[in-house]
Parts: C-alpha cells; structure tokens; sequence
C-alpha cells in the first residue's frame, strides 16, 4: 500500500516526465546469486549517467558505498547474507539492483548531462539483513518496539541533495521502518519496493544518504546500515539502460475525470496498464496499445487513483482524480 | 572465611607463608625459612620450626608460598579447598563477584563472564594456573565462567596490577589458580554432585593415590544445563523462557609429583577442558541458534630445586586451545585456535636475611589460527627479564622489581615497581605500591581483518595504591578493617571502534583512562558458644574515567567508563555450629552504563546451608544453596536478562581426605 502511496505522491510532483529515463542495473548480467563489492578496485559502477562509488579495502576484504546484486536470499539474517534485498529480487522482479552499506554518508553522482537535473525519484526498500535484524533482533541489534513491542522504532534513510558542491537544506525522509506510531498494528518495515520522490530536491549533482536508527549506542548504530535502489528516475539522462526518446511519454487526461481516462505513451509497444486505489488495491487491469488506449472509469468511486504502466521497457505511474 | 590456617593440616601448601611471630606481625627470619622451604620435600625437617611460629592470622591476607607470587604491599586473598567448599561458587567468576567486591560482566547463567577489577577492562585481569599465565593470546582474556573452582587446590586473588613480575595482562588484578602435592596422602577419594534449578547437574570425581615419594591427582568432572529459566520482561507481559542456553562441559585434571629427593621435586600438570555452550537469544532478540565450543589442553612441567641460600624454579607449558563459535541461523563458522610454548626459569637467592634477590626469564611462542586473520598463521614472540630485590626487617618489608620485555624484536618500556608493608605495631600496618603496567595488543588487536593495527602500542600507566589496615580483638571478638586507596592512568587504551572515514571496525589506541578509588573492607569474628559467628563485607567506590572525547565510542571526557559500576559492596554473614554452616551473601551493584541504555542498580542475595559430618575416615557433606534468594529482575549485561531464585543442592563424600 505504501508502495503506491509513494508513486501517488511522486506522480503528483513529477507533471512532466518527459525525456526521463529509468536507470536500472540489469546491464550487470551477473551470474546468479551472485554480486559485485567493489573487489576489483574500479571505485565504483557507472550505470547510464548514474555513477555509485565503491571504496574497496584489498587488505580487509572489506567495501562500503555501493554493491551489485542478483542475489535472492530472504530468509537467512545476518551479515552473510548482506547483499539480498528483501523483497527477493529487483523491482517488479527484474534481477538485478544495487545495494548500499555505510554507516557514515552514502553518496550517489550523476554525470554528463543529468548533472546538476532535477532527479525525481528512485526506488528503495530494505536489505535482507536489516529487514530480519528489526523484525527478529540478532546478537547486536534490537528487535523493532523492544520488549513490550512499544518502543517508538525507527530506520530512517534520509536523502539530500548536493548541488555545486553544496549540500541542501531540504531533505526527504524515508522510513525504512517506523514503530513510532501510538497503534502497534501501523508499525511496519518496508518490506517491498517503493518508490521515494526526489522531486521536491531540485537539481543535484549527486545525492546524499543517510541512515539514522533509534537502535544506537555508544558505538554508533545498532541496526545494519544497508539499503537497496533500483529503478532511479533521472531527468535528461542519457542511459545505457532505458530510455525514451518521445516528447511526450505518459499522458493521462481528462484529469480530474468522471466516466473515462484516455492514456498516451511513447512506449512504442503494449503495455500493462493498472490501476490502484489510495489503499493500494489493485482495481482495475487492462492491456493497452503501442499508441494507448482508453480506460473506462465510470464505476470507480469518487477518489484518488493511480495508473500504473509496465512494458518491456518501461514502467511509470501517473495519478488521477474521480469525482 | 575461617580466620585461622592450622598449621598441622597445612605444612605442605599453606603455613610456609604464614609465618608470624607471636605478635602477630610478619617476622622476617620466619617469611625467609618460608620461602627457602619451598620445595615440598624440605618440609619434615623444618615442620616442627614453622609449626612453633605460625599462628592464626586473617585469612584474606595471606603471603604467599610462590617463587614469584611475593608481591609486597599489594592486597591478596586466598581460598584453600576447605574455604571453597564452602562457598556457594562453582566457578571463578562467582568466587570473585561474591567474595571479593570485584564486578563480573556476566551474560548470563552460563554464559561468557569476565571482570572489571578497579575499573580495568577484561583483559587487565592475569589468570595464571601454576604461575603461567592462560589468557587467549587472541582475545587477551578468559572466560572466568570455564575456569571450575573444583579442579583447584589454591585460588589467590590480588587486587591491583604487577606487571614487573608477572607481565603484560598485570594491571587491574591477578588471579592464581594452582595445583599443589600432599606427600602425606595415601588413596583418597572424593566424590561431589550437584542438582540444581534449570537441568543444572554437576558430578566430579578425584582420586588421589601416592606416598611420600610419588602422587597422582586424577579429576573428572562433568557439568550440564539447560539454563531454560524464565525471566521478566515487562509489567503486564508474561514472563519469557531463556532458550538455546544449554551448557555442557567436562574436564580432566591430572597431577603428578615427584619427590625426587628432599631438595628437588617434578610436577606435571595436565588440563583438558572441552565445553560446549548455547548461546542465548537477548531479550530483544526472537530466537538464536548460536553455540561456542572452547577445548583446551594445557601442560605445564615444573621443576623445584631448593639451595642452601634460595630457591629455583624451571617451567615450561603447553597451551593448546581452540574456540569455534558457530550460528547456524546467520551461517557464520569462526574457528580459531592457538598454541602457546612456555618456558620459563626462576632463581632466589637470600643474603643475610635482611635481602632477598629474585631474577627470572620467561620465553613465550605463540601461533594462532583463524580464517579472519590477514596472515595464514601470525605468531609472536616474547622473552622477558624480571628482577625484584626484597629488604625486610621487624617492622618494614619492601620490594623493588624491575622488568624489561622484548616482544617481536620491540622493546616494551621498562616496567618497574616498589612496594612496601610496615607495621607501626602489631595491630596496624601500613602498605603501598607503586608500579608501571602495561598489556600488550592482543592477536586480534594486531592481525583481525578488517580493523587489525599492526602498528598498535602497549597500553601502559601508573599506578598507587596504598592501604591501612587494623586489627582489634576483645573479649573474643575479632575486629579486622582495612582502606585501601588507588590511583591508576592506562595511556594508549585499545578500543575497537569505527573511525572517520571507515566502514569497519578496528583497534586503536585511541584513549586515556584514569581510575581511582576506595576499598573498605571489614571483617568481624564473634565466637558464640560452641559457634562462630563472622562478617566480611567490602564496598568499592571506583571512578574509571575517559580522559580523552571521542566520537566513536561516544564519551566525552570525564564520561565514566560502561560496565564500570562507581559503587559496589558486598557482605557475607556466616555462622558456624559443629558441623553446621550457614551463611548468606548479599552483593550490591550500582547503576552504570551499558553500550545503549543504562543498566540500573540491583541487590542480589544468596544463602548456603551446609552439614559436614565424619564417619572414620569418610565425610560427608549436605549442601543446599539458593541463589538470588529475593527473586530480584535484574540485568548485568543489558539485553542479557539474569535468571530469579533458583537452588542447587548436592552430596559431597570423601574417604581419606587430608587438607
């Protein structure tokens, strides 16, 4: 449900999404169940426009920064298993995404052109090591709420942007989990892919990230600093991933609407389309053309929905309104 | 404790040291026959001698019988294997934390347990079993949980660093654990078992066969639990059961002796320990799946030779230990092992009496293995000279050591000390101590990947103590008070930590802790009719401090440091009728900090009921104990809940016992 809460939300703000591409890290081939930490020394992956530092110590055998991974595991907790992403794969099951460990800031650079464009969001969940460590505890850290299930838990990413080098005021939090709320039975852990709006950052240079726990001592933080990206909606980019190259990408009109929506797309091929309520049930399904289609709505009650487009070589979401 | 030693039960372990003249004041041409009669063979001659001069003294102050162990100015106290039995201890850990004030980080019934001695971390308290030191080379501590008090015929306990003597690891406190021959023993047999709460079953067996020429000494012992007890969580929540916590261990101890002639004796000592313990889940953890295997060999060979003018000593040991942690829910397997390679000598010399000269060398090769370390097989070696010049008269001992270090071909800083005892009159002494300490980085310090610093430096300081102590006795009551203050500064402390710029954990000297503090200590004896009543009670005001701000660990300078509680005490009301012993201890740990939250202060009490009785040449002895008899919530280490009451009781039968 949050998952498109999320996309509501970063359809609202991101009103033209022409020329965006999607960088995503399926150019990685890697072999399965498997990965890349930077053990190479190259200090990083350049994925389209998007470069993701690594530091790599060959002494330590350690990294931090930025991983690639294929890896499926969501069951096994601990440190062995630091490369998964919890949801068992990459966004909508694609393989590959990255993966991100520091307990200090995280950095994410655009090149060429995207550097210094407004970037309008990205994908993020849990790693498969945070996620069990703040369901279930290990040796370190603590399980989410405690003992009582009451502690007002936390795992925040929280991102901002550097522009000429200069860091920005504004931030966007994302809770990677969240107990804080008075009814124990909205606490979650984000256990899915989700998409987090950058929009409201501006343009950037690079992005910065942060995580922040309520489980923290007095070495640092408890709960393990790792989170995963897939899905980084850039603007102007030129990707070697994919890219559209139509002006006009996703149109959704009329909007506000009362009986139907006529949808356009450059995507030059069928597509999936879909369409979600605000308490993210699945409400409607239907495949359209390579030009669009038209979507009856009629029957749909007053309210705010999202459509949601998936094909071959795209996948966006736009949000309406019925009345 | 008993206040008196009897010299005709203890000619050959205890009453050498105890030589005071009938003014109950340490005489000096006494405490030198005591250390020349060393060898255990000399003792027959010299028996009636000793026995002339030794009287009853306190038993928390007790000089000792070693070559080396003749720290003057320091604090001892020692236990014998009749004050052991007696107590509600199975281990060293729970012999320290209940008997001498110190705090024990205990994660658990069962669990890993090191100590805090005076403010110092884990690793600053020596543990040596027959004068040779066991701590891991690897972690540079030991789990004072393993070390069964059973399988030991002398315990000692310092408090206070003496690293001129006994090297690095000297400087909060030293703990000696030693085996010691009874020529006088013929076959004797003793045989202990234990019942407790949470599945808790403990047997062991010694049997001692020998003469005046050869003993043997043979202990089995076995231990097991569960440890499945419940613990409190929180008010309105059901209380939790403590799961994958089982514990089980065996031991085989076995001495032999050899009175080569009345000058010179051979002892072997060989150890084998093999436990194997569950690691729990925290409070704030669903479930584990962890356990720890610890096996360790250990030999030592030793040979006394007593000289018209000394004493000397040649050892050499063997330590072979592996600890295989293994979490089959993570997939972790960490395996590691080391082999230590003791050798050792030691010669005393007396002059006139009055002076005392003591050199030693010391050898020691060690290698480790472990997958997480950055060479196949790192080793280190260290040889080392030490020297202690000792003067004593009626009324004034002191000792001056000195001790130089050479570790991998790096010259550890000159390490000296100076000690003293000097008693205005019979009822009032006065002693202090000042000396240089240092610990050296441990294997992991050195070579962990990631986070190994090849480039570490010893932590080393200063340190002073000095102590007053009285003694009052009237109308049979015996009144024995003591203060001791201390003052400590350890520079280049190691910590492991994340520093700036870095994802992992690594050792760095990256702080300076000063420590200092208070240690009253009381004793009272009352004899009743036919009975014994007797107080011991300490309290420990200790002040550990950072001395340097740091980020990572967090502490601002002056910041206490975690796991070190500033009050302490601890009492032990014990009562004693024929063959009855009762006794009930109560401990009292302050509030101090824990790595995440505060840990709060807790009280816990525990009683001991016991009858010894005798039939010929068998005794036998009922105990029952119950421990945290007030069914107190209470957490040493934070997350690591501790269990309520609980009891143990059992059976202990021995035939022809001589102590």
């Amino acid at each position: 449900m949050k998952f498109y809460f999320t996309c509501c939300v970063f359809a609202f703000y991101t009103v033209q999404l022409c020329a965006q591409n999607v960088i995503d890290f399926e150019g990685f081939n890697l072999e399965s169940e498997s990965f890349l930490n930077g053990a190479d020394e190259s200090g990083g992956f350049s994925v389209g426009a998007v470069f993701l530092p690594n530091d790599y110590n060959p002494d330590f055998g350690s990294w931090t920064g930025w991983a690639i991974s294929n890896t499926t595991d969501v069951t096994t907790p601990g440190f062995m298993n630091q490369f998964s992403a919890f949801p068992g794969s990459g966004l909508d099951g694609s393989a590959h995404y990255a993966v991100a460990f520091s307990y200090s800031e995280n950095i994410m650079n655009f090149t060429g052109e995207a550097a210094g464009q407004p970037i309008s969001g990205m994908y993020i969940t849990n790693s498969t090591y945070a996620y069990l460590s703040m369901q279930e505890g290990d040796a370190f850290a603590k399980r989410f709420g405690g003992i009582t299930g009451n502690d007002p838990d936390f795992f925040l990413l929280t991102i901002k942007a550097y522009s000429d080098g200069v860091l920005s005021a504004d931030s966007v939090d994302f809770y990677l989990a969240d107990f804080r709320f008075a009814d124990n039975s909205q606490d979650y852990i984000v256990d899915e892919w989700t998409f987090v709006d950058l929009s409201t950052l501006g343009a950037a240079d690079s992005l910065s990230f942060q995580l922040t726990s309520s489980d923290v001592g007095q070495f640092g933080m408890n709960t393990p600093a790792y989170f995963c990206v897939d899905n980084i909606f850039a603007t102007e980019l030129v990707s070697s991933t994919t890219s559209f190259n139509s002006p006009t990408l996703f149109e959704v009109f009329p909007n506000p609407t009362t009986n139907y929506v006529q949808i356009k797309h450059s995507a030059k091929e069928s597509v999936d389309c879909t369409i979600f309520n605000m308490e993210g049930k699945l409400v409607l399904r239907q495949t359209l053309g390579i030009d669009g289609g038209r979507i009856d709505v009629q029957f749909l009650p007053k309210g705010s929905y999202l459509i949601h487009l998936q094909g071959d070589h795209i996948r966006l979401a736009r949000m309406f309104l019925k009345y | 404790m008993p206040s008196k030693v009897n010299p005709s039960i203890d000619t050959h372990c205890y009453c050498l040291f105890l030589t005071f003249n009938s003014n109950n004041v340490c005489h000096s041409k006494c405490f030198f026959y005591s250390l020349i009669f060393l060898a255990w063979g000399t003792l027959e001659s010299y028996g009636q001698l000793l026995a002339d001069t030794t009287l009853s003294i306190p038993s928390v102050e007790i000089k000792s019988t070693k070559v080396r162990n003749q720290s003057v100015g320091g604090n001892t106290q020692a236990w014998t294997p009749a004050q052991l039995d007696r107590l509600p201890a199975n281990n060293l850990a729970e012999l320290l934390a209940h008997q001498t004030g110190t705090y024990i980080k205990s994660y658990g019934l069962g669990s890993l347990a090191t100590s805090s001695v005076r403010g110092a971390s884990a690793g600053h308290t020596l543990v040596l079993w027959n004068g040779l030191p066991i701590q891991s080379p690897m972690l540079g501590q030991l789990d004072l949980a393993l070390l069964s008090l059973q399988a030991m015929e002398s315990v000692e306990f310092t408090r206070g660093g003496n690293a001129a003597l006994w090297g690095s690891g000297a400087i909060g406190g030293i703990v000696n654990l030693d085996n010691q021959a009874n020529f006088s023993q013929k076959l004797h047999v003793k045989s202990n078992t234990l019942f407790g709460s949470f599945g808790q079953f403990q047997q062991q067996l010694d049997v001692g066969l020998g003469n005046q020429k050869i003993q043997s000494v043979t202990r089995l012992s076995h231990q097991q639990a569960t440890n499945d007890f419940y613990y409190f969580l929180a008010d309105g929540l059901p209380e939790r059961q403590q799961t994958n916590a089982q514990l089980s261990q065996q031991s085989l101890l076995q001495d032999l002796y050899w009175k080569w002639n009345d000058r010179r004796q051979v002892a072997l000592h060989f150890w084998h320990q093999q436990s194997d313990r569950q690691i729990p889940p925290t409070n704030v953890q669903n479930r584990s799946e962890a356990h720890q295997d610890d096996l360790a060999t250990r030999v030592i060979m030793e040979v006394k030779q007593v000289t018209d003018r000394g004493l000397w000593q040649a050892k050499m040991g063997f330590f072979n230990e592996h600890l295989n942690y293994f979490d089959d829910l993570i997939l972790l397997e960490s395996r590691s092992h080391f082999q230590t390679y003791l050798a050792e000598i030691t010669g005393q010399w007396n002059w006139k009496e009055q002076h005392q000269f003591l050199v030693g060398n010391t050898h020691t090769y060690t290698r480790a293995w472990s997958a997480g370390y950055r060479e196949n097989v790192p080793s280190e070696y260290k040889s080392a000279l030490f020297t202690s010049w000792k003067y004593q008269t009626e009324k004034l001992k002191t000792q001056l050591s000195l001790r130089q270090e050479i570790v991998d071909n790096q010259w550890v800083p000159l390490v000296p000390a100076f000690g003293f005892d000097f008693y205005v009159n019979p009822d009032f002494s006065i002693k202090g101590k000042v000396s240089r300490n240092y610990r050296l980085p441990t294997f992991n310090d050195r070579f962990w990947l990631p986070g190994g610093n090849p480039d570490l430096l010893p932590e080393s300081g200063w340190s002073q103590e000095l102590t007053l102590a009285k003694t009052r006795k009237k109308s049979g009551l015996q009144l024995q008070t003591s203060l001791t203050v201390f003052n400590r500064t350890i520079d280049n402390w190691i910590l492991w930590s994340i520093r700036e710029g870095q994802s992992f954990w690594s050792a760095n000297n990256i702080t300076k802790v000063w420590s200092r503090g208070l240690e009253p200590r009381l004793t009272l004896s009352y004899p009743l009719k036919n009975s014994t009543l007797q107080f011991r009670g300490g309290y420990d005001y200790i002040r550990s401090t950072n001395q340097v701000p740091l980020d990572n660990p967090k502490m601002a300078a002056g910041d206490q440091l975690i796991y070190t509680p500033i009050h302490q005490a601890f009492g032990t009301l014990s009562w004693e009728w024929k063959g009855l012993y009762v006794a009930y201890q109560h401990d009292f740990t302050g509030k101090t900090d824990g790595i995440n939250d505060p840990l709060e202060s807790f009280q816990v009490g525990n009683i001991r009921l016991q009858y010894t009785g005798n039939i010929t040449k068998y005794k036998g002895t009922l105990f029952l104990n119950f421990n945290n008899l007030w069914d107190v919530d209470y957490l040493v280490v934070e997350r690591r809940p501790m269990p309520g009451i609980h009891f143990q009781m059992g059976v202990k039968v021995s035939f022809n016992e001589k102590l």
